[in-house]
Formats: C-alpha cells, sequence, structure tokens
C-alpha cells in the first residue's frame, strides 16, 4: 500500500523567491476560520454558526509577527474552485505573496479537511493544520493523533478551539515556523504523465510563479476558472496548446476533475484512518434537539414558536416598547423640543430653521426617524437574527424551508438572506452571496427587492395596521407572501439556467455565546448606520428641498389619478410614495403620519403598495454593485408598476369583499 | 461482479450503510462536490432522517440532501445496526 507518494516538493524553486509578510487562512466553511482570525488579529468579521457567511476576504495585521498581514478567505469546500468562495480563496493563493497558509480544519471531519490540506500542500507554500473545534471532536468520541498526522503531513498540526481560545499561542507560534508539506497525493498514472508535462510547460514559461506548477498544473487540468484566467494573463502562450492537451485526455480518459477529487478523498481517508480513533460516544443532547429541529411533526410547532418569541422580541419590545420609549418620550418630549427652540432661537435664517427642524427638517425628520424609530427595530432584529444564527437553527430551518424555495427556483439556502432582509435588504443583498449560482442570486435579490420588507419598515406597518387589528396585518403579509410566490414561481420559469439541489452542513445546534452575538450585532448596527444615516440625511435635504421648490405638491397634483383613481387613496398619499423613492420606510411613515384620515382599507392598499414599490436607495445601489446597473434599472422598471398593480388588485379585492 | 446496490433516500433512519457508485446519471460536478463533502464510494454513512429531507452522519457531520441528489447516492446492503 502506498496512499502517500513522500517527495521533495519543489519549494525552494517554485515558490515566489522572497517571502512576504502575509499569511491566509484557508479551509472549509464554517471551520471557524473568522473566529481564528478574530483571536490572530483582534479584528472583527461577521462569524456565524452557518456556513458561507464570510464573503469577503478580510485582511488585518497579525499580533504574532510585526508588520505582517492576515487574510481570511471565504470557505472553500474543495478545490479546483467550483463556488465564488472557492474561486477568491484561490486569488488569494495566486495574487497574494503569501509568507505561509494557516489550514483551518474542523477536527470532527478530519477526512474532508485533509483532502484540502493534500490540495494546499500541492502548492508547495509553506502551511501549518489547525485543528480547529477539537472541543466538539473530544465530544463525540474522536482521539486524533496530532503527531502521527504532523509526520504524515509533514507540517505542524495544531490544536485549537477558537470560541476559548484554546491553541491559538501555540498556532501563532507555529505559523512563525510554518514549511512546505511533504504529503503528496498519487494521481492515477495517466493523470500524473499529464500533470508531469503539464507543470513542465509551464515551469519553462513561469519561472517564479505564486504556487508551485504542480499545482498550477493540477488546478488548471481540475479546470479551476481561477487557474485558467490567470494563466491566460501569465502564460497566454501556453494556453492552447495546454487546452488542446486537457481536451484531448478528457477525451480518452474522462473527466479529470473527477479523477483528482476521488484520488485525494481516497488519499485523505487512508491519512485519517492512520491519525484518528473513535469510540462510540452516545449521541449529544444537541444532535437530539437537532433531530428535533427538524421532525416531520415538531419542526413546525418549533418554528411558531420561534417566530413567536421573535415577534415578541422585535414586534412588541422593540417596535413597541422601546420606540414608544424613544420616539415619544426621549424625541418627541424631551430631545426635539429642546433642539426646536434652540435652533428657532439661534438660526440667522427662516430656511436654515425649517432646514433643520421644519416638516422635513434634517433633525426632527432624518436623525429622529433613524435613531428614534428604525434603531431600536433594527437593534432587536439584528439580536434576535445573531442569536438564531448563532445557534445552528439556520441550517435547519433551510431544509425545513427547502421544498417552499424549490418552487421559486431557490433553495433552502435563501433563507439566510432572505431573513436577514427583514433586518436590512441592502445587507441581504450582500448576503446573496453565499447562494451558489449567479440565477439564485438573481432571483433572490429581485425578490427581495419587490416584497421583503426591512425591519424599519416592518415598524411602521406594524405600528399601523397592528393598531388597526392582526387580520390587517396578517392581511399585508397574505398579499406580500402571494406576491413573492407568485413572481418567483414566474422568475424560476423565465430566468434562464437550473435550480441546484441543496446539500448542507448541519453545524451543531448550540446555544448561542453571548460574545458572539453581541459582536454580530455591534457590526451590523455600525454597519447599518454608517450606511443609514446619511442616506436619511440626504433623504431628508431632498424632500425638504422638494416642498420648498414646490415640486412636491407638483408630483402630488400629476399622480393623483394614480393614487386616488386606481389606488383609491387620498390625494395626499402621492407624497408617501415620492418618500418611498428615497426609502420605503420613509415612505411607509408618510402613510402613518396620515393616521385617521386612511380608513382601514386605504391603510392596507397603501402599505401593500408601498412595501412592493420600490427598494431604497442604499439597496439599489447594492443591487447594481451585486448585479450591474442594466439588472437593477431592469428591477426598477419592473417592480414599480408591479407595486401599483398589486395595490390596485387589493382595492378591488377589499371592494369586492365589501370592505371599505 | 457487481454488488446490489439501493437508493440512499430507501433507506430507513437509523440504518448505516456503505456508500457504492453513484447512479451515472449523477452530473460529474455534482459527484465531486459530494466528494468534498466525505460522501464518496466505500465510505458508511448513517442515515438519520428522511423527511423533510435525507440527513445522514458522514464521519461525524450532519449532512442534509435534498431528495433529487440522495435517491442518485446509492448504498450497498445495510450493515447490522449496533
Amino acid at each position: 500500500m502506498a496512499p502517500m507518494r513522500s517527495c521533495s516538493l519543489p519549494a525552494v524553486d517554485d515558490v515566489p523567491a522572497s517571502p512576504g509578510r502575509t499569511y491566509a487562512l484557508v479551509g472549509a466553511p464554517n471551520v471557524g476560520k473568522s473566529v481564528v482570525f478574530h483571536r490572530l488579529t483582534g479584528a472583527y468579521v461577521n462569524v456565524s454558526n452557518y456556513p458561507g457567511t464570510t464573503v469577503e476576504v478580510a485582511r488585518a495585521p497579525v499580533r504574532f509577527a510585526g508588520g505582517a498581514t492576515l487574510l481570511d478567505t471565504p470557505g472553500a469546500l474543495a478545490f479546483p474552485s467550483r463556488s465564488d468562495d472557492e474561486r477568491a480563496a484561490m486569488r488569494a493563493l495566486l495574487h497574494e505573496d503569501l509568507r505561509a497558509i494557516v489550514q483551518v480544519a474542523d477536527a470532527k471531519h478530519l477526512r474532508r479537511s485533509l483532502a484540502i490540506t493534500l490540495a494546499l500542500a500541492e502548492t508547495g507554500l509553506p502551511m501549518v493544520l489547525a485543528l480547529n473545534m477539537s472541543d466538539e471532536a473530544d465530544a463525540r468520541g474522536m482521539t486524533i493523533d496530532g503527531p502521527r498526522l504532523a509526520q504524515a503531513l509533514g507540517v505542524e498540526v495544531v490544536r485549537t478551539v477558537a470560541t476559548t481560545g484554546e491553541g491559538l499561542r501555540a498556532l501563532a507560534q507555529a505559523t512563525t515556523r510554518a514549511r512546505s508539506a511533504s504529503a503528496q497525493v498519487a494521481y492515477p498514472a495517466g493523470v500524473e504523465r499529464l500533470i508531469a508535462d503539464t507543470a513542465q510547460r509551464l515551469a519553462e514559461r513561469l519561472p517564479r510563479a505564486p504556487i508551485a506548477p504542480r499545482a498550477l498544473a493540477i488546478l488548471f487540468l481540475g479546470r479551476d476558472p481561477e487557474v485558467e484566467a490567470w494563466l491566460a494573463v501569465h502564460a497566454p502562450g501556453a494556453m492552447r496548446d495546454l487546452v488542446l492537451l486537457r481536451e484531448d485526455a478528457e477525451r480518452r480518459g474522462g473527466r479529470i476533475a473527477s479523477a483528482i477529487a476521488h484520488a485525494r478523498a481516497e488519499a485523505a481517508g487512508r491519512i485519517a484512518a492512520v491519525a484518528l480513533a473513535s469510540r462510540g460516544a452516545a449521541p449529544m443532547r444537541s444532535t437530539r434537539i437537532g433531530r428535533l429541529v427538524l421532525h416531520p411533526v415538531w419542526s413546525l410547532p418549533i418554528l411558531a414558536a420561534v417566530l413567536y418569541l421573535t415577534y415578541l422580541f422585535v414586534g412588541d419590545f422593540g417596535a413597541g416598547t422601546l420606540v414608544g420609549w424613544t420616539e415619544e418620550q426621549l424625541f418627541g418630549g424631551t430631545v426635539n423640543p429642546a433642539v426646536t427652540r434652540f435652533v428657532e432661537a439661534h438660526a440667522p435664517w427662516p430656511w436654515l430653521a425649517s432646514l433643520l427642524v421644519g416638516d422635513y427638517g434634517l433633525w426632527t425628520m432624518g436623525v429622529t426617524y433613524a435613531i428614534a424609530l428604525v434603531l431600536p427595530v433594527v437593534t432587536t432584529f439584528f439580536l434576535a437574527f445573531g442569536f438564531l444564527e448563532d445557534s445552528g437553527y439556520f441550517a435547519r430551518l433551510s431544509v425545513i424551508a427547502n421544498r417552499g424555495f424549490a418552487r421559486i427556483g431557490l433553495n433552502g439556502r435563501a433563507v439566510l438572506p432572505m431573513v436577514l432582509g427583514l433586518g436590512c435588504v441592502t445587507m441581504a443583498t450582500l448576503t446573496t452571496r453565499i447562494l451558489a449560482t449567479r440565477r439564485e442570486r438573481l432571483i433572490a435579490t429581485f425578490l427581495m427587492a419587490l416584497a421583503i420588507p426591512c425591519s424599519a419598515q416592518l415598524g411602521v406597518v406594524m405600528g399601523m395596521l397592528g393598531a388597526i387589528g392582526f387580520v390587517w396585518v396578517a392581511g399585508w403579509a397574505g398579499v406580500l407572501v402571494a406576491v413573492i410566490a407568485l413572481a418567483g414561481f414566474l422568475a424560476a420559469r423565465l430566468i434562464p439556467g437550473r435550480r441546484i439541489p441543496l446539500v448542507a452542513e448541519m453545524p451543531p445546534l448550540r446555544w448561542p455565546v453571548a460574545g458572539n452575538v453581541l459582536k454580530k450585532t455591534w457590526g451590523r448596527l455600525v454597519w447599518y448606520l454608517r450606511e443609514v444615516i446619511p442616506l436619511f440625511l440626504i433623504g431628508t435635504f431632498a424632500m425638504w428641498a422638494l416642498d420648498l421648490l414646490g415640486v412636491l405638491p407638483w408630483i402630488v397634483e400629476r399622480a393623483e389619478p394614480l393614487v386616488t383613481g386606481w389606488l383609491g387613496l387620498p390625494k395626499e398619499a402621492a407624497a408617501a410614495f415620492v418618500m418611498g423613492f428615497l426609502r420605503r420606510d420613509f415612505g411607509a411613515t408618510g402613510l402613518f403620519a396620515m393616521g385617521s384620515a386612511l380608513t382601514a382599507a386605504q391603510a392596507l392598499i397603501g402599505m401593500v403598495t408601498i412595501t412592493l414599490f420600490v427598494p431604497c436607495i442604499a439597496s439599489v445601489l447594492m443591487i447594481g454593485r451585486e448585479q450591474g446597473a442594466l439588472r437593477a434599472a431592469a428591477m426598477l422598471a419592473m417592480i414599480m408598476p408591479t407595486a401599483l398593480l398589486v395595490g390596485g388588485v387589493v382595492r378591488l379585492a377589499l371592494a369586492a369583499l365589501g370592505v371599505a | 461482479m457487481t454488488r446490489t446496490s439501493t437508493a440512499l433516500d430507501l433507506l430507513a433512519p437509523g440504518t448505516s450503510a456503505r456508500l457504492a457508485e453513484p447512479d451515472p446519471s449523477l452530473e460529474p460536478t455534482f459527484r465531486e462536490h459530494l466528494a468534498a463533502y466525505g460522501l464518496v464510494p466505500g465510505h458508511v454513512v448513517t442515515v438519520l432522517a428522511q423527511r423533510p429531507m435525507t440527513v445522514v452522519l458522514c464521519d461525524h457531520v450532519e449532512l442534509a440532501l435534498e431528495a433529487v441528489v440522495a435517491r442518485k447516492l446509492r448504498v450497498e446492503a445495510p450493515l447490522p445496526q449496533g
């Protein structure tokens, strides 16, 4: 048996001659890379108990080596890269002048982790292996022989528990001593000949490649798109011949990537068998609860309880109690009267007083709205979201919701951005990157832009329709769900491409770590306020200017036939829709301010229309960034008429039901 | 000689079985994706649930597989329990 070919890697000649000052964390999704990153740098990135939440490469100075930096790459399940996350990780390997790789691995899944180790070993870059979550492996009765594993791989292996900090000092020390791995996979003879041939051709053209020619050859033969793109730039003359070589080989022997994956998995399995001893352990309590959460019968009452508790915390406590205090007592009763008195006493010009504390005042509308109304709602939402995320519940929710999402061309992974969209659609648009294909990202982005209300808007809707009666809130939610179902159904059929079935890892269900939840909430709040407060102020200023120039009354006049005729709302509601251009929740607030001027039916029609109307400016910008300006414009062109159409249909339906 | 195999989604919860070669209609890219999760022929998995989706224990990690995937993953005869 010769599973591993122990040979000297061409490290000295083939990796960059002058090692850089950058270290990279690489590893599968949800193995704790971001926590290790935080421990080694002090910098915080979004840490979740949900695979795929590091959507961009983060970079920060390390504590253990002066002047050096550490990269946190998105989760890579395997190389050659396929997903966007894997491509980002591969880009880091190709484009960064790396001193060493720190592979963060899930100790519970040693075999899978070692397949990545073997792929990284081929790069020739110095590396160290962190066996993270070792406490969870212990709890499952696993014993990993670290020294034996280190000997088999030829790199240092460090046991870590990143959440508690165990082993992080040793990991930092080992990283400074990192060396190239000695272990290599022996591929089938035909594949090995191809690799050797390709590597030789590359070595001749690329004397100073960032990773070893053998790795470049394997990744190219495995059709890694990042390596292909890199080679097209750095070895354009060789590409044509190499592509012909690969195609000819695949015609004769089948897909090379499959042979690579198979050989690596086998080699990893053999090393794992040598280093791992498992004793039978009783199922853990978290495992038993995890099964209950997915149980065909119990999953639904558990889901209902989770939703109800979330509603109590966000809707009742956040949007009710907290907002009641901040908006009515703090701002309405104390802060705003004082600011207004001060400004009116000291402002040299009336227009300045109007700009600051008038109907559309930067303080009385913009700041008050952002701080008094929105902040308590988003804070409680992000706390609840962070709690559920850290508990591992979302991964299970993706399984429960998968069937429903399948009908709209998505799979259960879309649960995370969709639910996050209830907090902030802009942030959720960014999070669609966790979805596997561009098609899924497009559908999810479109549906969120169309019909997912953000928490600020939810707060306003709850305040307005909730005051009229629960049935009106349920009616509003029912219309939105119907719109999502119909729009998703159509999008799934009209947007070319096919749906990817769900294959998902279930992280352990656990009681959330308070520090993680608070840090996540803080990170999201800072992002949100930085993004939102300037937009609130810009939006308020635009409203003030439109009002001053008489444009607002003009638009209200022009929109009257549509607003009063088709939607059956008072003509003043048109102003709310103009505000909705700036932020949907702004528009909802405009309707909210009309209060008793609207009947219950008009409140429902207005809220449905404004919810669907347009995403906020920040969301539109984010959609443009993620999907391109053309698609963002096309979405807007579809969303606005849809909102008005649905609003009118709701009016007709209510009229047919005899509800005025 | 080919041994008979059955679809993973037909295995009762609590049953362990060794993975066989997957159905030929399973796309190579998907097969590679599953290999990255550790689901390779010869490896033993334990079925934890079949509804709402197939959930298997692979090594010490739970993986949820949509029916269309579980149907194409084949297993050899179930291993004796215990």
